[in-house]
């Protein structure tokens, strides 16, 4: 009997298919009086990054909206409508920030990058560092599930020379020569059928009646307008984020004086048991905690040179399982992924051999990251009253 | 004795009903423009569109994409690991769409050209045990 927690703990696990750095506990493991259960509450609704590489963006907007939650009492945070809620999509305008941009307002990070990945403390640091408030767009506003739709996998087209991309991407370079050459003939290039372009049938047919096919309907103003960008992200930034989503009304707001942290900085001990602490420290406080590591197999580091394979997770509760001796103790993580909630389902609830996904963060800096609200004054946001108080 | 065979039908009738019941979830419509229903049934250890199943016969393309495992989609020149369970809808050819569930969770589908579809996890894991 005594040796059964250990028999399931390590041998059935490793039988069963897991994904590298996320391989499941036993099933219910942590509700089997674990000598230590610690979690930050609910979260945020489970999302799904399709397969665009926005893992970070997603983790990023876990965290945010995690503490919208916080500051509006919202007792079960699966209920923070999408009005309320940060736009993952839109948080991507920040990942190529880095923490010292002078850039201080939302509309001066201009280009959706769907196609690379990004740094979660990157941008947490430029849409609410530095005091910002304004660096959000609601989720209401441009729904993921709804971009994803139009964007039609970006991310996997570029491996594949999809040709849907490689269509609007060449109406971008086209429409930009046709543009040097004379004021009107950017428009008349995007509405004429133009024997470059096919439909699937085969036949010509003109920009602006492909892109239509592609479902991205706008007006010829705002095609113009987009394809005039002088980058694809640009472009893509002005044709998947509608205009009035630039209105400061369509903004979501924080509460003031939230900060950034990340560990290990610099000169901090970069071993397990420290990662573990922190890691229970702000679980501890209800902070749930972005983490970023490398799923490549066979695995070399989490440096960027090492690892083709990033993704990065949000931690939200710790639990340590021992046998009934209290002997061969194990840490868990409970982590919410950006892979949907039957992925969640499948894997245990998400909770997974805490050393085997560290091992694979390289200890390296900033590996952690969180959202510090110690310092953060109330919110003037509507407050909605926890049940019973 | 008859008792017995009462309850013994009860729980068939509600395990039957458990699992052939449909399931509901959201699907936005970029054609429409707003957000449409999509049903899906339990079909042994997937979820699939009501659609595929006709006169108890099942037939569809997401069907058919549960009988052969596909070879995975090389990705080259992105350095972020994606979505397992969405790229594999890639490899058997069909789209990945996020559907909006209870709770407003969102979960991944394969969309083939038929219009048929298929939950994304219960395709890959059908494939990667």
């Amino acid at each position: 009997m005594k040796s059964w927690l250990i028999l399931i703990l390590v041998g059935f696990a490793e039988l069963s298919f897991a994904t590298p750095g996320l391989r499941p506990i036993p099933e219910g493991a942590c509700d089997k009086k674990p000598s230590e259960k610690i979690d930050v509450g609910t979260m945020p609704s489970v999302g799904s990054i399709d397969t665009v590489g926005l893992c970070y963006a997603d983790v990023t907007a876990q965290l945010i909206n995690k503490e919208i939650c916080r500051s509006m009492n919202l007792a079960d945070c699966t209920e923070l409508p999408l009005d309320k809620k940060a736009s993952s999509f839109d948080l991507t305008r920040y990942q190529n920030a880095e923490v010292n941009d002078p850039r201080t307002m939302r509309e001066e990070f201009e280009g959706i990058d769907v196609m690379n990945g990004g740094n979660v403390k990157w941008v947490l640091a430029n849409s609410i560092g530095k005091g910002r408030r304004d660096g959000f767009l609601k989720e209401s506003c441009a729904p993921f599930d709804q971009i994803v739709a139009k964007v039609s996998d970006p991310s996997v087209a570029r491996a594949t020379e999809n040709k849907r991309v490689k269509n609007i991407q060449k109406i971008h370079s086209q429409f930009s020569l046709k543009s040097a050459n004379c004021d009107t003939c950017g428009r008349e290039y995007m509405t004429a059928t133009s024997d470059e372009l096919k439909d699937d049938n085969g036949r010509p047919i003109s920009p602006q009646k492909l892109l239509e096919s592609y479902g991205i309907r706008t007006s010829p103003e705002k095609l113009l307008e987009a394809f005039a960008a002088d980058t694809y992200d640009k472009t893509l930034d002005a044709l998947l984020i509608p205009d009035e989503c630039w209105d400061p009304k369509e903004g979501i707001i924080v509460p003031p004086k939230l900060s950034v942290n990340g560990f290990p900085a610099r000169k901090e001990d970069r071993k397990y048991d420290a990662f573990i602490s922190v890691i229970k420290n702000q679980v501890k406080k209800k902070v749930p905690v972005a983490v970023s590591f490398c799923m490549q197999e066979p695995f070399v580091s989490n440096r960027k040179k090492d690892c083709n394979e990033a993704h990065a997770v949000a931690i939200k509760g710790y639990c340590r399982v021992c046998d009934n001796n209290g002997n061969n103790c194990v840490d868990a993580i409970q982590i919410q992924n950006s892979w949907g909630a039957e992925w969640q389902n499948r894997n245990s609830n998400g909770w997974v051999y805490a050393e085997d996904l560290l091992k694979r963060t390289s200890y390296l800096d900033d590996t952690l990251v969180w959202i510090d609200n110690e310092n953060a004054a109330p919110t003037t946001i509507e407050k909605k009253p926890a049940p019973g108080s | 004795m008859r008792i017995q065979n009462f309850v013994i039908f009860l729980t068939i009738a509600f395990v039957s009903q458990a699992l052939y019941a449909d399931v509901k979830f959201k699907i936005y419509s970029v054609k429409n423009k707003k957000y449409e229903v999509a049903t899906f049934i339990k079909q042994k250890d997937f979820l699939i569109s009501k659609d595929c199943v006709k006169k108890n016969v099942v037939k569809c393309e997401a069907w058919s994409a549960t009988l052969k495992k596909a070879n995975k989609i090389e990705r080259k020149d992105i350095n972020v690991a994606g979505h397992p369970a969405a790229q594999y809808c890639h490899a058997h050819g069909a789209e990945n769409r996020v559907l909006i569930g209870k709770n407003n969770e969102q979960d991944d589908f394969c969309l083939f050209k038929d219009g048929s579809m298929i939950m994304a996890w219960s395709l890959y894991y059908a494939h990667h045990k």
